[in-house]
């Protein structure tokens, strides 16, 4: 649930940044490792991994070489620097990539326990198995315990015991990647490359 | 009064219905889907929670969530607005139970009025005119023939539980209605679960004439003036307008008064509809009664100077009606048109996506109600009526140069809508004098082409 909040800031702006992200999620999602875009003009490419740096530098003089970024719709900040893109990848990639949420599938109000006699079902860096009850969410008088539908490591809980959730929210922070008697790491996927052209 | 109202809807009728809210010194919540994450009555209630995702199915009709949401915020009355749970029974019946008001009827009145064949019963009992048919259900095709024969071809099959057009056939001779009770049976119970269908005698070339009424816990009842909703495509509405063009003083008072004794036969306690038909020798038969706000509410609004959505609220909270029947005037003719995001010359196809620029029609007279703005975006999961443009004229001549000059400022680009088929009909000779009926549009637009 949320109180009023402004949104003032510039549609445009945040449309394209969608459209960066979506083009991050499909990288993703494809397990590729590279996208070059091309429309009227307009060239977007990515480069997911570590790439050496010389390879990097080719990019961003390829980049800069041609139209910006979204010259279509307006100048954006997003697109004034050299490797812009890769430094929105930088800063999104390895979060999202490495830790995942367990959200709220319904309204009511949270409770990190069975009872308020009992110790919390999960607790910070607790490891959980799919399936798993995790906390009871209160719905027109009705205490249903909702298990997890992922496992992994939580990082964090997101919602304070006796607050209110909506759909959608996120509630627990997971490393999904985490296993018991190692170090926390990300998958390693086998870097393929890819040009799309639309 | 209300400290805090759950809107349970979306679109323009959950702003109109926070701008009431807000007027009144109440807090609202705006119940949304994920998809609805940056509309209008999500931004501008006081508070928002988001109940599920797009589809309405698992959001707007999630009842489960609504109510929680309402428990969550703290919200003593629940406002459903039109469509969606505005005439579901188990929500205002999960409601009371859980002490949140239902701002509409009891769901004993929902249940009466939303099941025709029983609203015909009590109509007819309580003396207000109903078209000749089958009193009550009939399930033998016997039955329908021998019927028929009485009150004469053409006659009409409709399901008991349908509405706006659905399950619906017209019949011109016997071998058509063998036909058409049993496509009907089969239809219904596939659409509504009850293969409930009557008959009855069809009115050919009638208007849609509608009374708005409001009424009290004290029994105090009133009507206002009429709409005419004649202007129809496939018996959805698309333009209504307040006075009727074919209903003098004389008419308006038989016919309120039918609607204010059908109000009292229910025994009604807040704002509703009675709808009528109204063939060409001055006739009128009961057609059904609306239990909630309806999407043409802002007609009325506008020639009697009525706000229905804080009279409603009012109501809800068990105030007595402070209006005389005698005192309300029609101060001009009002004309609604409905806007929706479809493609008018590829036969109403939806159309969505973004809105890339908008240009809202203003001056003098001129009223839009609407959730869309620039940047928006048009889903598909919902409703294509996107805005209502409504004008107010000192006659209705003025009134329909206003509508004119209005459509031809409003300004939607980025998807398909219906502003040059209101263009279209503002022109045409016979609206302009009118000169119209429920099937005006098929007749007479769509054969121009």
């Amino acid at each position: 649930m949320k109180k009023k909040k402004s949104k003032n800031s510039s549609n445009k702006k945040a449309k394209e940044l969608v459209q960066i992200r979506e083009f991050i999620d499909l990288i993703k999602d494809a397990d590729i490792t590279e996208l070059l875009w091309e429309k009227d003009g307009t060239k977007i490419s990515f480069k997911r991994g570590a790439p050496n740096l010389d390879e990097q530098k080719e990019l961003a003089q390829k980049e800069a070489g041609a139209s910006e970024i979204f010259s279509e719709t307006s100048p954006s900040n997003l697109n004034t620097q050299e490797g812009s893109s890769q430094q929105i990848k930088e800063e999104t990639l390895p979060f999202s990539e490495k830790y995942t949420t367990i959200k709220s599938r319904m309204v009511g109000t949270f409770y990190n326990s069975l009872s308020e006699d009992q110790l919390p079902l999960v607790k910070v860096k607790d490891v959980i198995k799919r399936g798993q009850k995790i906390c009871v969410i209160e719905a027109m008088k009705i205490m249903r315990e909702i298990s997890a539908d992922k496992g992994g490591k939580v990082v964090k809980i997101l919602v304070e015991n006796g607050h209110p959730v909506e759909y959608g929210q996120d509630m627990f922070l997971i490393d999904p990647y985490y296993k018991e008697g190692e170090a926390s790491k990300s998958p390693k996927k086998k870097p393929v490359s890819k040009h799309y052209t639309a | 009064m209300f400290k805090k109202i759950l809107i349970a809807n979306r679109g323009e009728i959950a702003l109109r219905i926070i701008r009431a809210c807000r007027e009144m010194g109440i807090k609202t919540v705006a119940v949304h889907s994920e998809a609805d994450n940056d509309s209008l009555h999500t931004r501008f209630a006081d508070e928002s929670v988001c109940i599920g995702p797009g589809p309405s199915d698992e959001s707007y009709l999630n009842i489960p969530n609504i109510i929680s949401a309402a428990e969550i915020t703290g919200a003593d009355a629940i406002h459903p607005g039109y469509g969606f749970l505005a005439e579901n029974t188990y929500f205002a019946e999960v409601c009371e139970s859980c002490n949140i008001t239902f701002i509409g009827p009891s769901k004993e009145v929902i249940l009466k009025m939303g099941d025709k064949s029983k609203a015909r019963k009590a109509m007819e009992k309580a003396g207000v005119p109903i078209i000749p048919g089958s009193k009550g259900t009939i399930s033998k095709i016997d039955d329908a023939l021998k019927l028929a024969r009485k009150i004469k071809y053409p006659v009409v099959v409709k399901a008991s539980a349908g509405g706006g057009g659905k399950g619906m056939r017209i019949v011109q001779n016997e071998e058509g209605l063998k036909n058409a009770v049993m496509t009907c049976q089969r239809e219904a119970k596939a659409a509504f679960g009850k293969e409930e269908v009557y008959l009855e005698k069809y009115i050919s070339e009638p208007r849609h004439v509608e009374f708005q009424i409001l009424g009290d816990r004290k029994g105090n009842i009133i009507y206002l003036p009429e709409r005419d909703c004649s202007i129809q495509r496939r018996h959805q509405k698309l333009i209504e307008e307040s006075p009727s063009p074919a209903v003098n003083s004389k008419l308006r008072r038989k016919m309120g008064h039918a609607a204010v004794k059908a109000a009292k036969a229910v025994k009604y306690t807040t704002v509703g509809t009675v709808e009528f038909l109204l063939d060409n020798g001055g006739d009128f038969y009961f057609m059904e009664m609306n239990t909630r706000i309806q999407v043409e509410h802002p007609v009325t609004e506008l020639v009697s100077g009525i706000d229905l959505v804080k009279m409603q609220i009012k109501l809800a909270a068990g105030e007595k009606l402070n209006l005389d029947q005698d005192k309300i005037k029609i101060r001009g003719n009002a004309i609604e048109c409905r806007i929706n995001a479809e493609d008018p010359d590829k036969d109403f196809l939806p159309s969505s996506g973004a809105i890339s620029n908008y240009i809202l029609p203003g001056g003098p007279g001129v009223r839009v109600d609407t959730g869309i703005y620039s940047g928006y975006t048009i889903l598909p999961f919902y409703d294509s009526m996107i805005a209502k443009l409504i004008v107010i004229g000192n006659n209705r001549q003025e009134a329909i140069a206003r509508m004119e000059r209005a459509l031809g400022e409003f300004v939607i680009e980025g998807v398909k809508t219906t502003i040059p088929f209101h263009t279209k009909v503002m022109s045409d000779e016979f609206y302009r004098r009118g000169e119209v009926n429920t099937s005006f549009i098929q007749e007479r637009i769509f054969k121009q082409r």
